[in-house]
């Protein structure tokens, strides 16, 4: 049985700052992270495989491939890393999936989602890649002994799903990292293959601001339907409403 | 397929694309012209014809392709954003939509049955919820379509072009992206309407705060029992001093809350913050809320 986790090192938004002479996104000095939701998928891909191990398959900024090897901190036995030197808003998924093809995995897991570009979608492109189906909200698999995957999602539900599969994984607890063992992870051997350019039909054209920092208006006014359809001018501006 | 086509019904036979063809691509046949495999697609024949019988091929299927958008509008929660985007989408491109509902199944089994059904369409639009969310990354692969997830905006250019705005890097950013003309795009978009009202301690506003939650067609929750995913829009219905709450606001597009003191924890949290008169000031948003 092969298991494959799919793990997208990302800019931490926290870091990410507004450059004002620029008036862009200085996403060139954000760290590089591991993508929260893949951490999930990397937890669940140890639990499943336990000892035999999994392959962890990374796509990113080449400058994010230390942070990648915390992958072997979860138990991954081979570490794969597709790296490129743009920005990585393009052609993530198309990378990841070209990795799992050459792969091919009994079962691929990665995050519900990706921080970068809210994106949802590559656990049902992994499983229509693999021939098998795939399954969203998970929180918890296991394999059963007839040799099909009983998947536990977040409402309480099950969904059992024959071989291969594909399963996006919410948020789950994921166990804490010693320091020893990511310390040993630093020393992980990990295949880098270069992404020289992304195939496919999009290209970035822009990015702007989207929220600026958080600035509270405050509205104590008589008038309430006045100061009620301010609020609603402000959420709109936010592109809350 | 060749880079331009003829239509027969249009053509008279003038020669005159064979006159401008500088590869002699052009051959008439039964009466109309018909383009060979050679054409370089330098659009001579385009611009001689008076008939207009020709036309750039990739452009023509495109056109066809974007009479419709088809939004996957599966009944309950999420599936809002979807139909309203296709709505925006066709609107503003002169298309329709066509609404196909799911019947359940398994996402492969859905992603076999929509591929046909949405064979044609340029564009396909589903919730950004899952299982529909999988179920566009399906459907894409099979497609052979470009998949975005998230979406907030697409603009059809008339060259068959698009233009598709998503959130980026946790909601600090937007990034246009350019779609070539004839590629099929798969898109998830959520609902602006996504909204959640949170009560606080204060036992006073739940009524209020409930009205508010029908209003905005939302749910509700109890400040100690929050959902992971933020709302696009979260309306806190008085202060509460968990953490949790004020860290679920960091990750919501828009925050206002009703009956929060100046100075607590939470107003800095807040776009908007009606500090008094609670219960009055969620009554009138609740009235103009669109």
């Amino acid at each position: 049985m092969r298991f494959a986790a799919v793990v997208r090192i990302v800019r931490d938004p926290a870091t990410i700052t507004w450059d004002r002479v620029k008036r862009r996104l200085d996403v060139d000095g954000a760290a590089f992270i591991v993508n929260p939701s893949d951490r999930s998928a990397l937890e669940l891909a140890s639990r499943l495989a336990g000892a035999q191990g999994f392959v962890a398959i990374g796509c990113g900024h080449a400058a994010g491939l230390s942070v990648f090897k915390e992958a072997a901190a979860f138990g991954a036995s081979r570490l794969l890393y597709r790296s490129f030197e743009a920005d990585g808003l393009v052609g993530t998924q198309t990378v990841l999936l070209g990795a799992v093809a050459e792969e091919r995995p009994d079962v691929a897991l990665a995050g519900q989602t990706a921080i970068d570009t809210n994106d949802g979608v590559l656990a049902g492109a992994l499983g229509e890649l693999l021939g098998g189906d795939s399954c969203g909200d998970v929180v918890d698999a296991k394999l059963e002994a007839d040799g099909s995957l009983l998947a536990m999602l977040e409402d309480g539900s099950t969904r059992r799903l024959a071989l291969p599969a594909a399963l996006a994984v919410c948020r789950i607890a994921a166990r804490k990292i010693s320091p020893l063992a990511m310390m040993k992870a630093t020393r992980a051997t990990v295949a880098v293959t270069p992404v020289e350019q992304f195939a496919g039909n999009v290209t970035l054209r822009t990015v702007t601001n989207g929220v600026a920092r958080r600035r509270s208006t405050i509205l104590d006014e008589d008038d309430a339907a006045a100061a009620a359809f301010t609020a609603i001018g402000l959420l709109r501006e936010r592109r809350a409403l | 397929m060749t880079l331009v086509s003829v239509s027969a019904e249009r053509c008279k036979t003038h020669l005159v694309c064979l006159q401008a063809c500088p590869v002699n691509a052009i051959d008439i046949f039964d009466g109309v012209a018909v383009v060979r495999e050679n054409c370089i697609g330098c659009e001579a024949c385009i611009k001689a014809c008076p008939e207009r019988a020709i036309v750039r091929t990739a452009e023509d299927a495109a056109n066809e392709a974007f009479a419709e958008v088809v939004a996957v509008v599966p009944a309950g929660a999420g599936a809002r954003g979807a139909l309203d985007l296709a709505r925006r989408v066709a609107e503003g491109a002169g298309a329709s939509v066509r609404r196909l509902p799911l019947d359940g199944g398994t996402v492969r089994d859905a992603a076999q049955q929509l591929a046909i059904d949405a064979a044609d369409a340029a564009l396909v639009v589903l919730p950004a919820v899952a299982p529909y969310d999988q179920l566009a990354g399906a459907l894409a692969q099979r497609l052979g379509a470009t998949v975005m997830s998230n979406v907030e905006t697409v603009t059809r250019f008339p060259d068959g072009r698009f233009a598709v705005e998503i959130e980026t890097h946790g909601g600090r950013g937007y990034a246009t992206f350019d779609v070539l003309a004839g590629a099929k795009l798969v898109v998830t978009a959520r609902s602006k309407r996504d909204a959640l009202v949170v009560f606080g301690e204060d036992a006073d506003l739940h009524a209020a705060g409930l009205e508010l939650a029908r209003a905005l067609d939302a749910p509700s929750c109890a400040a100690d029992a929050l959902p992971n995913e933020a709302p696009r829009l979260l309306i806190i219905a008085g202060p509460s001093n968990g953490t949790q709450l004020a860290a679920l606001a960091t990750r919501a597009k828009g925050v206002v809350g009703f009956g929060i003191p100046l100075g607590h924890e939470l107003a800095a949290a807040c776009d908007v913050v009606f500090p008094n008169d609670a219960i009055e000031a969620m009554r009138a948003f609740a009235a103009v809320v669109p």
